[in-house]
């Protein structure tokens, strides 16, 4: 009785010492997953970085192609009044 | 006969027998001395008279009682119960001497004399010798002889070894009886005991005779005898002489067997010992029985058996009414023998009768105290087996606790991983959360920048659309009003920088991140587009080769190129400079890029800046730079841009 509780005894202390093993192993596996995504997370913030700046170069443009476009609508205007007044005075050729 | 001598040999063993003269001991026990002193004299006395009168020795013993108790002396009592025993057990009151020697016991252990502990100890064994048990016997002489070695007493322990030889002799060890007897003989040697070696010598005379080597057992005798004569031992010569008697007798060794018995008879008359005399009387018988003088041989056996008859001894009558009836048959008076033979029947059944009821009630004690022994074993086996088991329980239960602690340990560890697991998987989804959303966030920015690019290629097709229709207008048509072909002119420029916008704008978006090298050209571009549109300005460019492989994001090149431009604008356009210089360094980690002119400058606190600077600064801020500018009117203006 006494020889197979002590066995037993033995059998505990030696799973005891497997969950302790077995928790180190996830904790490493845990750390290593963790490093990875933190990899993939920098990497992705880097390009969303990058994009962003793209974005705000479009943006820009956009604000400043707008700006052009109604400079360039009002000297067109300003031509148009050129061609109006040159035909009001019947001065064109 | 041989067993009487051994117990009479024993005794005298138990004591040191003192040579001091007995007048100067009475003296000093009767005298004024102290109490003590008078004590240890008289039980010097008593000692003393031990061997030889048996009356006065008890005189003595109860005179040294009556001053003991007087004087409430425990030593005294100890020693004065101790010799009683002797007394009692040689008169064979074997109960009352028990009683007595435990008395002294009692008395020695509170005193601490270990000299008579010891001594009581041997008679004990005595005591239990006589009834039979050996092992009492021997366990009472080894615990005399432990206690003899500790006070170093030789003397006593040769004693003791002495006493335990007579007991393997009885229980036919001889081979330990000689080993014991032989170390018992070593040290008296040692110590030259006189009196002791001759008692050695008379027990290894009868461990001879008993192993039937007579020869041995006559010499040892004969050495016996000489050590008694020596010392004046007269009781011990006269028995000595009666056991070399009997083996000469045996041995038809006649003269000298009848030498001996007429010494034991002439000390045994002188010293009145009556129980020696029968004995020398039974030899003579012997002697003539064995010589044939069957007459002289009656003669003495008459004078033993008055001797027996005087002394109610049972056991000497019946020894001479063998006697009679062998002497009887010798004579061939068949009659007469029958007649003693009936005798001796009778006295043999009454002999019977007596050793039957001692042996019953020997027996009788023998099967109590087994029965007490075997109560007791029983009861120390149950104490054994309950200690046993509590002994089983207890390791059970600590095992059974440790058990439970491994278990608990197991529960707490499994408990611990599960929940780690639990929090790893919980840190896990919300990282895995976090890059799912930016990638989405990335594809949607993707995706605009993807409509973005097909618009300013739209765009880009569009303006370059205008510019020809505006090109075509202007060349195709004889136009001779200068306004209109101003107003064409200043429509296809305007249209022309808004393309060059739109493709520096496509050169920053087509890259993620571009060196230095690729900013360097671009801005090299620009100037000489500068240089050809006005010719009589100097345009000065310098770049440290250092800074080459740097990189930039685009945000930051295109901002740095759009400054630069500005600042290169306004120095042509508006301070109408002569020389224009741009320098780029690297400082530390930094990147300094200074463009200076020598136009007209302007003053900082007066002058209305424009969008123009205060875009040139937000640009430079905006990429984590710094935007600084120095002008004075006449003196030019200095704009330097670090950026990191």
């Amino acid at each position: 009785m006494v020889y197979i509780l002590l066995i037993l005894i033995l059998i505990l202390i030696s799973f005891i010492f497997y969950l302790f093993i077995q928790n180190n192993k996830i904790k490493e596996e845990h750390s290593a997953t963790m490093s990875k995504l933190q990899g993939i997370i920098s990497s992705l913030h880097s390009k969303q970085q990058l994009l962003n700046d793209k974005v705000i170069i479009s943006t820009e443009y956009k604000t400043n192609y707008s700006k052009d476009m109604k400079a360039l609508g009002d000297e067109v205007v300003e031509l148009q009044k050129v061609f109006i007044d040159i035909i009001s005075n019947k001065n064109y050729n | 006969m041989t067993k009487r001598l051994f117990t009479f040999l024993l005794f005298c063993l138990s004591f040191v027998v003192s040579s001091q003269n007995i007048d100067s001991l009475k003296i000093i026990a009767y005298g004024k001395a102290n109490d003590s002193i008078r004590i240890d004299a008289l039980h010097k006395l008593g000692s003393n008279f031990l061997n030889s009168d048996l009356k006065k020795a008890l005189q003595f013993n109860k005179d040294c009682f009556v001053l003991s108790r007087k004087s409430k002396l425990d030593f005294g009592l100890a020693k004065c119960y101790n010799l009683r025993g002797i007394i009692h057990d040689i008169n064979g009151n074997i109960d009352s001497s028990y009683y007595c020697y435990n008395k002294a016991l009692f008395y020695v252990k509170k005193v601490k004399l270990p000299m008579t502990e010891a001594s009581i100890n041997n008679n004990l064994g005595l005591l239990e010798w006589n009834k039979g048990r050996y092992s009492n016997a021997i366990n009472y002489y080894v615990k005399a002889l432990k206690i003899f070695e500790k006070i170093d007493d030789k003397e006593g322990q040769a004693n003791a070894l002495s006493n335990i030889s007579l007991v393997y002799e009885r229980l036919h060890d001889f081979k330990n009886s000689y080993n014991y007897i032989i170390q018992s003989l070593k040290i008296r040697k040692e110590i030259n005991d006189q009196y002791g070696m001759s008692v050695c010598y008379v027990n290894l005379g009868n461990l001879y005779e008993n192993q039937f080597d007579r020869t041995k057992s006559i010499d040892n005798f004969r050495k016996a005898i000489a050590i008694k004569r020596k010392i004046d031992d007269e009781n011990g010569l006269a028995t000595a002489n009666n056991n070399l008697a009997s083996i000469l007798i045996k041995e038809k060794r006649f003269s000298e067997a009848l030498k001996c018995l007429n010494e034991s008879e002439l000390i045994s008359k002188k010293l009145n010992s009556k129980t020696n005399l029968n004995y020398a009387y039974s030899g003579f018988t012997d002697y003539f029985i064995a010589t044939g003088n069957y007459a002289k041989a009656k003669e003495f056996n008459d004078l033993s058996f008055s001797i027996a008859k005087e002394q109610d001894d049972a056991v000497g009558k019946l020894n001479c009414i063998k006697y009679y009836e062998k002497i009887s048959l010798l004579k061939k008076d068949f009659e007469k023998a029958y007649s003693y033979a009936s005798i001796k029947d009778s006295i043999q059944r009454n002999l019977n009768s007596l050793d039957v009821q001692k042996a019953i009630t020997e027996i009788e004690t023998k099967y109590e105290v087994e029965k007490k022994e075997k109560e007791l074993l029983q009861s120390k086996i149950e104490n054994a087996k309950k200690e046993l088991q509590i002994k089983k329980k207890n390791t059970q239960f600590q095992i059974l606790s440790l058990i439970s602690l491994a278990l608990i340990v197991i529960g707490y560890l499994i408990y611990r991983q599960q929940k780690l697991k639990n929090k790893q998987q919980e840190q896990e989804f919300q990282l895995k959360s976090a890059i799912k959303e930016i990638e989405t966030q990335n594809q949607l920015h993707e995706q605009r920048l993807s409509i973005s690019r097909d618009l300013h290629d739209n765009i880009g097709a569009q303006l370059t659309f205008v510019i020809s229709s505006v090109d075509n207008l202007k060349y195709g048509n004889q136009i001779n009003d200068n306004r209109v072909v101003n107003q064409l002119t200043k429509i296809s420029d305007f249209t022309k920088s808004t393309i060059i916008e739109l493709r520096d704008t496509i050169w920053a978006m087509n890259k993620n991140e571009f060196s230095f090298e690729d900013l360097r050209s671009r801005i090299f571009n620009f100037i000489e587009k500068a240089k050809s549109a006005q010719e009589e300005v100097l345009f000065r460019f310098n770049v440290d080769e250092q800074l080459n492989d740097k990189k930039f994001t685009s945000l930051v090149g295109i901002n740095v190129y759009r400054t630069i431009q500005e600042a290169i604008n306004n120095a042509m356009k508006y301070a109408k400079a002569a020389t224009i210089a741009v320098e780029v360094q690297k400082i530390n980690h930094q990147i300094k890029i200074t463009i200076q002119d020598d136009g007209k400058g302007f003053d900082l606190d007066s002058a209305d800046l424009g969008n123009g600077i205060q875009n040139m600064k937000k640009r430079i801020e905006d990429v984590g730079g710094t935007f600084k500018l120095v002008s004075e009117p006449n003196k030019g203006t200095n704009i330097t841009l670090l950026i990191d």
